[in-house]
């Protein structure tokens, strides 16, 4: 209620316990653009916009979301170079032989995801990387479920065809399959 | 070094990217973070919203020293206000509108519209460039068009005069072509020729200049020139004046223009982007616009084909299948003339006119894609008619052509009954 009303606290608390959550979202969105505290901001200032106007139908973390991701699409292409300060490490001993390369195999996928559509691009992270169902990443992305799967279909063969080409992640990739 | 498919590769790195997280952000930081959005969205409505009259007034004082006036021929009366934003967009309002400028930056215009109408005339928008109108129940984002928001407490709504609009309401999105409306109460898009009254010459000025821009270079529509400063303040009363939708009683519909070939490209985009995320009713009213607006070929037809199928209206999928068929070539005409041959076979139970639709298609000849499915449903609709021995001679060309395919044993029956 106090939310709808627009109570100044209720919403800065609502924007508190949102931040970490919307700052991870656009980092993977924007892979650790420079611009990441500034579309927080933005994306925090659109979601106290449309708190007062939250009638609980959906969580108002796939609410926030959402709007996130709308906000993500003008950042897109602002940062033609991922900061590689800006990833952080990682530690994969399984698949990646050190924290430094996955570091950099890293900043190469992001780097490839900037070159991807926006919806393309949007698809690949919320289904490839946030771990959601095509189902689930069409209501955030607002679209249907089948436009989802045949964007997240597009997005992971132009990434693979693009590590393909990328000397450095290519060694990972069987050499018969990259031919 | 354990190698792996170049998608294994990608899903891997989507997983470890999954877990990264951003770098850590002091207190103090996210605070100040906070409190600028806080200060970036509104306030209570009576510290930040700006009546149409300071907007209008503050916008005509920029305008003054930021731009070049120049004459302008646009209707003007005592009921609507005409105001220039400096980025070259152009408002009219209707008497009562309120609205406040939330941020005018050359690519990120934000309107909010309280109440009442208005027409926007969007300046160029180009990728990366945004101009939205926010009303209580719904945001506009303009694709650099003119289009109109009327809002009250409880509906607004959104007609587009040219170019496309998207509307979100309720986290979906539509995308609106000329002539469509959008009704936030009902949830849906209409065609509506009849436009607000108040607002109709400045709707009209707005599309002929445009018209006459893109004549003078067709791959741009410049931004919106910029109007002379606005006249002072007798012109303000409006902000007394009844309720927008008080001035907004609709003219009867004119014969809608004809449209130009780059516009019934850019509808046929439209429709094709609706049809693919799934807006099937919004796909099939952007064909009914275009249709009242031109002469449409098969590619519009294998649209309204889709749209009617996706939703269940067979008669009309029908229908705009054998359309297409007769305007396409190649692959597309059989597809389409297939289409209609089996939706008239299957679900309507129109046996002739279905091998009708087939055989003019030609999707049964040899090289066509749908050989096989179309000598088998030619076989399929003979037999249902009783012309066995028809039936008898496609089977055995489809046994001939296709003897290892799936219809094989219904074919061989055929075969026999036909002998």
């Amino acid at each position: 209620m106090l939310l709808r009303a627009g109570d100044p606290d209720a919403t800065r608390d609502a924007l508190r316990a949102l931040l970490p959550k919307v700052r991870g979202w656009l980092y993977r969105l924007l892979g650790g653009s420079a611009d990441l505290d500034d579309a927080t901001q933005e994306a925090l200032s659109e979601i106290a916009r449309f708190l007062p106007r939250f009638e609980g139908r959906s969580s108002l973390a796939t609410v926030a979301h959402r709007i996130t991701v709308r906000v993500a699409y003008r950042y897109f292409g602002s940062s033609p170079e991922t900061s590689l300060e800006a990833v952080p490490e990682l530690v994969d001993p399984e698949c990646m032989e050190s924290q430094v390369m996955a570091r950099e195999a890293l900043a190469r996928l992001h780097r490839c995801l900037d070159r991807l559509p926006a919806k393309r691009r949007v698809a690949f992270v919320l289904c490839a990387i946030e771990g959601m169902t095509p189902t689930e990443a069409s209501r955030v992305a607002g679209t249907t479920s089948l436009a989802m799967r045949a964007r997240l279909i597009h997005a992971r063969r132009e990434v693979a065809r693009m590590l393909k080409h990328d000397p450095y992640l290519a060694r990972w990739i069987d050499p018969e399959e990259a031919r | 070094m354990k190698t792996r498919t170049p998608l294994a590769l990608v899903d891997e790195l989507g997983r470890i990217a999954g877990r990264a997280e951003p770098p850590p952000i002091a207190d103090g930081e996210a605070r100040w973070i906070i409190e600028r959005a806080l200060d970036e969205s509104p306030a209570p409505a009576s510290h930040r919203r700006l009546a149409f009259a300071f907007a209008f007034a503050a916008a005509a004082a920029v305008a003054i020293f930021l731009v070049v006036p120049r004459a302008s021929d646009a209707p003007r009366s005592a009921d609507v206000l005409h105001l220039t934003l400096p980025t070259g967009d152009r408002l009219t309002g209707v008497a009562g509108a309120r609205f406040d400028v939330e941020r005018l930056a050359a690519n990120d215009r934000r309107l909010r519209l309280h109440g009442g109408l208005v027409l926007f005339d969007v300046a160029h928008v180009v990728a990366g460039q945004h101009f939205t109108v926010a009303t209580p129940q719904l945001v506009a984002t303009a694709k650099g068009t003119v289009f109109s928001v009327e809002a009250d407490a409880t509906t607004s709504r959104v007609r587009v005069y040219e170019g496309v609009v998207e509307v979100e309401q309720g986290g979906e999105s539509h995308l609106l072509a000329a002539g469509g409306v959008w009704d936030s109460a009902t949830h849906t898009t209409a065609i509506v020729l009849a436009r607000p009254a108040a607002i109709a010459p400045s709707i009209d000025t707005a599309i002929r200049e445009r018209t006459e821009l893109a004549v003078l270079d067709p791959t741009l529509i410049a931004p919106a020139p910029i109007a002379p400063p606005p006249p002072p303040a007798p012109a303000v009363p409006a902000i007394a004046a009844e309720p927008a939708h008080a001035h907004a009683a609709p003219v009867e519909p004119a014969a809608p223009p004809r449209a130009t070939p780059e516009e019934l490209a850019h509808m046929l985009g439209v429709a094709q982007a609706q049809l693919a995320a799934g807006k099937l009713a919004d796909a099939l009213a952007t064909v009914k616009l275009a249709e009242a607006r031109g002469d449409l070929d098969g590619a519009w037809w294998l649209v309204a084909g889709d749209a009617s199928r996706g939703l269940g209206h067979a008669d009309d999928a029908a229908e705009a299948f054998d359309r297409a068929a007769r305007d396409l070539a190649g692959t597309e005409r059989a597809e389409a003339g297939y289409s209609a041959a089996y939706i008239r076979f299957h679900d309507l139970d129109e046996p002739v006119i279905a091998l009708t639709s087939l055989i003019v298609s030609r999707a049964d000849e040899q090289g066509s894609p749908l050989e096989e499915r179309a000598l088998g449903l030619h076989a399929e609709i003979l037999a249902a008619l009783g012309r066995k021995h028809e039936a008898h001679d496609v089977a055995a060309h489809y046994l001939a052509r296709f003897p290892q395919a799936d219809l094989g044993v219904y074919m061989q029956s055929l075969v026999k009954a036909g002998e």
